[in-house]
């Protein structure tokens, strides 16, 4: 299949007739399409969808955007068919050849224009067609009956999300968790879908001729049929719940891979915890030091204050001084002296003596004589004091400067662990928020469940072992009963062939799957290396859960050691070679293909796309993924370059070709 | 309509295989038969799908086995 040419009519932002050449030779097989965000790109991927798949895709509008096809009528074109009184016609026209035959689609919808209860401008269907033409090779334009089987030889609709995807499609796919749909993707694509179908209407058809089988017999070989068309019910519901269980085992099987893949990967948190519990506990500490310093510091000033005075207390010191040398004993000092002497009745000298005595009489005398003192006397006292007061204020000023200095460097402290909790806490907050303890005991719990799975699974596997063991005893009985009565053998001859091609089918259905689960591998393998040569040193697996894997050269998993850009390219390489197995080879059209993927693979990527197809559409979004790596390997391959301009007053796209 | 015959796919061509393997003719004849009809049928609800072909399908081929063996 090759796209030749789009056609849209008032569809969504696209007022009147457009037209879109999507024609390209296998030199330059890459068609791009440049618009910003809400310009109309996506407008132009539904425009392809809906002219290919029709009703099918107006279907998938709604289950997967909750949007009506008559929501696409342009609204310039419903209010001029208003102002009119007319009619608006909405279509889009593809044009394609498939197997040198030039075909093409038209998917068309007529509306009235109509006013709501609340006066707004709606569109309501009043014609809605879809036509299928030839174009023969004498330019005739032959109409041929569009059904499904057509589409379903060329781009089968079931498949076609492999072919004309988003983004979204790539980024999703290379998530841990997404086997189901991978699993899907494979069975889809090799028809595996078809078989599986097949075997449910022999079943069914089995299951008619044993009823009335059942119905019309008598006597013994009634209940035999009876018994046997229990057995098979049994036995079916029994298949049915062993496949929900499998079912169920491997989801949970993928739950556990992804929570364990992301607590091995989850850095460790705990010692970066500790080492910022190390350093509060030091803060503390110097906080605690900082205000018994301060403290110090205020008491210490009260004496520092009198700092100012030490100047003038020195002199008086000085002047002091100079009366001391002269022999005057301070007045408080001898009167002391004396008075201690007369409590000890003992002289300076040593000699002891009585109240009264001489030695008394003198001392006592010369005490009152001490009294009796001029006040210049108690200036020498103030020496000592004097003296005193000067060292402790001097003491008090080292002393502050020293605490001072002491503070400081506390305050240094404080700064350096202030700064280095900061740092721990910016690692911290670069790290996921994951709870380590929640996600293990989510592991814990979701193995419980895997055990209770795997045991009712064995539980189901025995009792289908026993059920089939009955139904060949069964088989035995009605075989030989049925031999009396002609009809029933009739029916039983049947159902044996119904249930037989069924069984049969079944086990092909199973070899078939693993065979293309294997071919799907190998391909997805060769495509990961393709699209991802700094990464050879890994190796891609999909097991036989379906699960997408990257193993490094010991065989361990590694698809956390990708970068995010590489792990989508897995996705890429997946859908390459779903593409490569379906053996279509359609056009590939990707709508925003580097809007999520990592900058560090637009270069691999733009590189590989145009290899893998013989056509390939892009719609991208200027700068963002359309710079400088994309467009130099682009450009080159590029048959048409489209702008798309949006007129944001109107409300109207126009197409531009570069 | 202009189709054209179409080529087997690789993986077309190896369910061939798995279809030839069966020993039993009638049997796999039926059920060729089979996934011819839904093929042709793939995209019918459930509901519309003929059932009727595949049981005539199965008649067919244990009318022979009667046949043959009067």
């Amino acid at each position: 299949m090759h796209f030749e040419r789009l056609e849209i009519l008032n569809f969504a932002s696209y007022c009147g007739e457009h037209s879109l050449d999507l024609d390209c030779n296998s030199d330059c097989p890459v068609v791009i399409i440049l618009g910003g965000t809400g310009y109309g790109k996506t407008t132009l991927f539904d425009a392809i969808n809906w002219a290919l798949y029709g009703t099918d895709y107006e279907r998938d509008l709604v289950k997967r955007r909750e949007r009506q096809i008559i929501d696409y009528v342009n609204e310039s074109a419903l209010r001029d068919a208003e102002a009119t009184q007319g009619f608006v016609e909405m279509s889009c026209t593809l044009y394609f050849e498939h197997d040198g035959v030039h075909y093409y689609i038209n998917q068309a919808l007529v509306a009235q224009p109509v006013r709501n209860n609340e006066g707004k401008l709606t569109p309501m269907q009043t014609d809605r067609t879809t036509a299928l033409y030839e174009i023969t090779s004498s330019g005739d334009h032959k109409r041929l009956k569009y059904d499904t089987i057509f589409l379903d030889e060329i781009l089968p609709n079931n498949v076609k999300d492999y072919f004309l995807f988003d983004g979204d499609r790539i980024y999703n796919l290379s998530n841990p968790g997404a086997s189901q749909e991978v699993r899907e993707a494979i069975f889809r694509v090799v028809d595996l879908e078809l078989i599986k179908n097949a075997i449910g209407h022999l079943s069914d058809v089995a299951t008619e001729y044993r009823r009335k089988a059942n119905r019309e017999s008598t006597g013994e070989l009634s209940v035999v049929e009876e018994e046997y068309a229990n057995a098979r019910e049994r036995l079916s519901q029994l298949k049915e719940e062993e496949e929900n269980l499998k079912e169920e085992e491997r989801a949970i099987k993928a739950q556990i891979e992804a929570l364990e893949e992301k607590l091995k990967n989850l850095p460790d948190t705990s010692k970066l915890q500790e080492r910022r519990s190390q350093f509060v506990q030091q803060l503390q500490q110097v906080e605690a030091q900082q205000e018994s310093v301060t403290a110090e510091i205020r008491a210490l000033c009260a004496t520092v204050a009198l700092s100012f005075a030490r100047e003038p207390i020195l002199t008086l010191i000085n002047e002091l001084d100079s009366k001391r040398q002269k022999g005057l004993i301070p007045k408080k000092v001898s009167q002391a002296l004396l008075k201690d002497l007369l409590e000890l009745k003992r002289c300076i000298c040593g000699t002891e003596f009585q109240e009264g005595d001489r030695i008394f009489q003198a001392l006592v005398a010369r005490l009152e004589a001490e009294r009796a003192k001029s006040s210049g006397q108690e200036l020498l006292g103030l020496l000592f004091q004097l003296g005193t007061a000067s060292d402790l204020v001097g003491e008090a000023v080292q002393q502050l400067n020293r605490k001072d200095e002491e503070l400081q460097r506390l305050q240094e402290h404080r700064r350096e662990l202030d700064i280095a909790i900061k740092q721990v806490d910016d690692e911290l907050e670069k790290l996921p928020k994951e709870d380590v303890a929640a996600l293990t005991s989510e592991v814990r719990e979701r193995r419980t469940a895997q055990i209770s799975i795997a045991r009712k699974l064995q539980q189901t596997s025995d009792r289908i072992a026993q059920r089939q063991a009955k139904i060949k005893e069964y088989e035995k009985k009605r075989e030989i009963l049925g031999k009396k009565q002609e009809n029933v053998r009739r029916l039983q001859r049947r159902e044996r062939l119904a249930q037989r091609a069924a069984d049969e089918l079944e086990g092909i259905y199973e070899t078939f799957a693993e065979d293309s689960r294997q071919a799907v591998e190998k391909l997805t393998k060769q495509e990961f290396r393709q699209f991802v040569q700094s990464a050879s040193a890994y190796q891609v697996a999909l097991n036989e859960e379906y699960e997408l894997q990257v193993l490094d050269s010991h065989g361990n998993r590694a698809l956390q050691r990708l970068s995010m850009g590489q792990s989508q390219c897995l996705s890429l390489a997946f859908i390459t070679a779903i593409s490569r197995v379906s053996e279509k080879n359609p056009p590939l059209v990707i709508d925003m293909p580097f809007g999520r993927l990592d900058r560090d693979v637009h270069d691999e990527v733009s590189t590989r796309l145009p290899e893998i197809t013989s056509q390939l559409v892009l719609f991208l979004i200027p700068e963002i993924e359309w710079n400088e790596v994309t467009a130099k390997n682009l450009q080159p391959q590029a048959s048409h370059i489209y702008r798309l301009e949006f007129d944001k007053a109107n409300r109207e796209t126009t197409i531009t070709k570069l | 309509m202009a189709r054209r015959k179409l080529k087997l796919t690789k993986s077309q061509e190896r369910l061939m295989k798995l279809f030839s393997e069966i020993e039993d003719e009638d049997i796999r004849e039926i059920m060729a038969n089979v996934v011819l009809i839904e093929s042709k049928h793939r995209s019918s609800s459930a509901k519309n799908f003929p059932i009727r072909l595949v049981r005539d399908a199965v008649d067919s081929i244990a009318r022979l086995q009667e046949m043959s063996e009067e």
